[in-house]
């Protein structure tokens, strides 16, 4: 599969403080692609940027083959982007609404009106179709907006946060129609803060947080690092000296990359082993006499995996990062 | 084959172009012509632009009984009544175009801005152009109906006479002009401004200043820098050099420039340009009978230059065969060359064309600046340097 959205090394400044630090992004064609980070992690400059609505500091990025930088229209005209805060013309009716966007994109009257019938019919607005557009409710309006979105046929779908502020039924709904437009061929880049939300539905993820990517891939490949990459959570009884001895055995073990003690009492190890090295880890200790109340992973899920790498400190240099922290 | 190719991709893209105007415009204007609203405004309008008719016609009737009651001679009273009510008509259509065209455009960028739909357009092939203009068309449009609305209304002048079909020319061409200028001028202010609100009140800032603000500034600079002038009939300079081929050089000939010892020293006139009473008093001057009427004063004020009737013809306070000197100041000759270069010189058209052309040149700055500012990642100039200049501010602080 080729990537149809490639970005290299995108750097974004606003006024001093970094949006993004250097993003590399590659999505493959008929991918669901989620992009998964904390408020403030640079999802939406990421979106708005491939967009063209934001011109980025530094680096390249393209879609469908066409430059973000030196052929905007062309991007323009395969893209459909939804963004988080979207508006919506009240003073329209919901048919009126797409035609207007149909216009925008130079398409002529019939298959306006065609194209017009298709989508509402998709986005299960027909019945809507001569009602004004502010007296939908948020979810169909967030539906009206995913149509208008696709009144051009675009074959890159960028949607920010589209689930934000729908009822459980409605994002329901919301997944099965991405789903459907995966099947009529379109990749479609995703971004959320709510990890669950994109694990069933994503093919790919990144993770990103600070403007950099901390972890992508395919769902299984995340998992798979997450696996490897696991942190060990031991709560050891006994005093200071008895946990610092405890600290320095397991250390020693050729599974364990670091041993840390947490302030609260809490022994955590950065594990390399697989199960059997945990169970042989955990006996070791036992028999030299430490005193193990609990044993466990720490990270036990992507949501788990997805808090501790967006966690303050985590894999940035000096812990530079600002408390605001996971979601 | 690449030229035609070439060909028809501009074909496709002024295509585009146009329909993305009129895709924007007929959007607009969906919009406010919706409902009853519109119907309701352009009935009002029009009701009350013909009271404020009758209202004129009134007045004028009742002191020209008056004045014949006092055994004064009313002659003309028709036309009068006309040039009344055709000066009543074009004040009031442009103090509508001064509070509507801004009205009607300070929310145009900024409200999309607020409702967050501009990125909606933005990500589409539409040029920027094409949302600036078309949401211009749209607001001109709508202020355009109103204007136009009482065409009927100011043919009703023609009953009384006094004024001729191309002074109503004129009167719309230089009210379109400024429905045009503002507009776009609210327009702009819409997109510098991130609020709805401060570009109304800059629009609305902008239109004290331009209708009191200049003719107050004018009047103080004229204050500071007139100097007492000697009543003498307008004498004309000639460059006696320029005289040395023998041919009259119209441009050289004017009748407001005194030899340099009387010449008073005036404001620019191009303080003014801007100010649309100026130049509405100036095509209502071109209608009257008496060059010494209130519209034609406030024009030769403001320029310098006689203005005659230009409805009726009479004569006009000055020498029949105006006096040439050199520099000098000795009379060289009196030829009718110059005398009929005095004349045109006197005639109307001397103020407003310009005011309509410079409201035509801020319109149009408007819309590149809109456009500058709408299109994505587009900023001011101000802005960017302010940008320029945060980094260099951020080192010395990260230093210690």
């Amino acid at each position: 599969m080729t990537a149809i959205v490639r970005a290299r090394g995108l750097v974004k400044r606003y006024d001093g403080t970094l949006a993004l630090g250097g993003l590399d992004l590659e999505i493959a064609e008929g991918e669901i692609f989620g992009l998964v980070g904390p408020n403030g992690a640079g999802k939406t400059t990421t979106l708005r940027i491939l967009a063209t609505l934001l011109e980025p500091t530094a680096g390249e990025a393209e879609v469908a083959g066409a430059s973000i930088l030196s052929n905007p229209d062309a991007v323009r005209r395969v893209l459909g982007f939804m963004p988080d805060a979207f508006g919506v013309y009240d003073d329209m009716k919901v048919w009126e609404y797409l035609d207007f966007f149909g216009r925008c994109y130079g398409l002529p009257a019939d298959r306006r009106r065609r194209m017009t019938g298709d989508l509402l019919e998709l986005v299960d607005l027909a019945a809507r179709r001569d009602d004004y557009v502010e007296a939908l409710s948020r979810g169909m309006q967030q539906r009206l907006c995913l149509a208008h979105a696709l009144v051009h046929d675009p074959t890159v779908l960028l949607l920010d946060e589209p689930a934000s502020g729908l009822d459980p039924r409605a994002r329901v709904e919301l997944r099965e129609l991405l789903r459907e437009l995966r099947a009529l061929g379109k990749t479609i880049l995703i971004s959320s803060h709510i990890l669950p939300e994109l694990e069933e539905l994503c093919t790919s993820l990144a993770i990103i947080d600070h403007g950099c990517v901390l972890a992508s891939g395919t769902v299984a490949e995340i998992e798979t690092r997450l696996r490897a990459g696991a942190v060990l959570q031991l709560r050891v009884l006994g005093d200071e000296a008895e946990r610092a001895a405890a600290r320095a055995r397991l250390e020693a073990e050729p599974a364990v990359a670091s041993a840390t003690l947490r302030e609260d009492g809490l022994l955590e190890l950065g594990f390399t082993g697989d199960d059997d090295a945990a169970a042989r880890l955990l006996a070791d200790a036992v028999a030299a006499g430490v005193r193990v109340a609990s044993f466990g992973r720490a990270a036990s899920d992507l949501e788990e995996l997805f808090l501790q790498v967006t966690a303050p400190g985590f894999t940035r240099p000096e812990g530079a990062g600002t408390p605001d922290g996971g979601q | 084959m690449t030229r035609i190719a070439g060909l028809g991709n501009v074909g496709r893209r002024t295509g585009g172009w146009f329909g993305g105007l009129s895709a924007v415009a007929a959007k607009e204007l969906r919009g406010r012509m919706r409902g009853r609203r519109a119907f309701v405004t352009v009935t009002f309008y029009v009701g009350v632009l013909a009271l404020f008719m009758v209202a004129i016609y009134q007045i004028t009737r009742q002191s020209a009984i008056e004045a014949a009651a006092m055994g004064g001679s009313t002659p003309f009273v028709s036309a009068q009544v006309g040039q009344a009510v055709f000066a009543g008509v074009l004040l009031l259509e442009t103090l509508i175009v001064l509070f509507l065209a801004p009205a009607f455009t300070t929310g145009a960028i900024s409200l999309e801005r607020e409702k967050q739909t501009l990125d909606l357009l933005a990500v589409t092939p539409l040029p920027t152009l094409a949302i600036v203009l078309g949401k211009l068309f749209s607001a001109l449009t709508w202020v355009l109906i109103l204007v136009f609305s009482s065409v009927p209304l100011t043919a009703i002048v023609f009953v009384f006479g006094g004024v001729a079909p191309d002074d109503i020319a004129r009167g719309y061409a230089y009210v379109l002009a400024l429905a045009i200028g503002l507009g776009a001028l609210g327009l702009l202010f819409s997109a510098i401004a991130r609020r709805t609100q401060a570009a109304t009140v800059l629009s609305y800032f902008t239109v004290l200043v331009i209708t009191i603000g200049t003719g107050v500034g004018w009047l103080f600079w004229q204050a500071l820098v007139a100097t007492p002038t000697t009543t003498q009939p307008p004498v004309m300079v000639r460059d006696v050099e320029d005289q040395a081929n023998g041919v009259a050089v119209d441009g050289d000939i004017a009748p407001d420039v005194m030899p340099a010892s009387t010449e008073p020293a005036r404001p620019p006139e191009a303080l003014l340009w801007l100010n649309p009473i100026v130049a509405v008093a100036d095509v209502v001057c071109g209608t009257d009978t008496s060059p010494y009427s209130m519209a034609c004063s406030v024009v030769s004020g403001a320029t310098g230059r006689q203005s005659s009737g230009g409805g009726i013809q009479v004569p006009i306070a000055v020498p029949a065969v105006p006096v040439v000197v050199d520099r000098a100041g000795k009379a060289v000759a009196s030829d009718p060359e110059v005398s009929s270069a005095f004349e045109t010189a006197t005639t109307r058209d001397a103020f407003w064309p310009q005011s309509a052309a410079a409201w035509l040149v801020v319109g149009a700055v408007s819309v590149l600046l809109s456009v500058r500012l709408v299109r994505p990642g587009g900023r001011f100039l101000p802005r960017l340097r302010r940008r320029r200049g945060s980094p260099e501010a951020t080192p010395p602080e990260a230093t210690p």
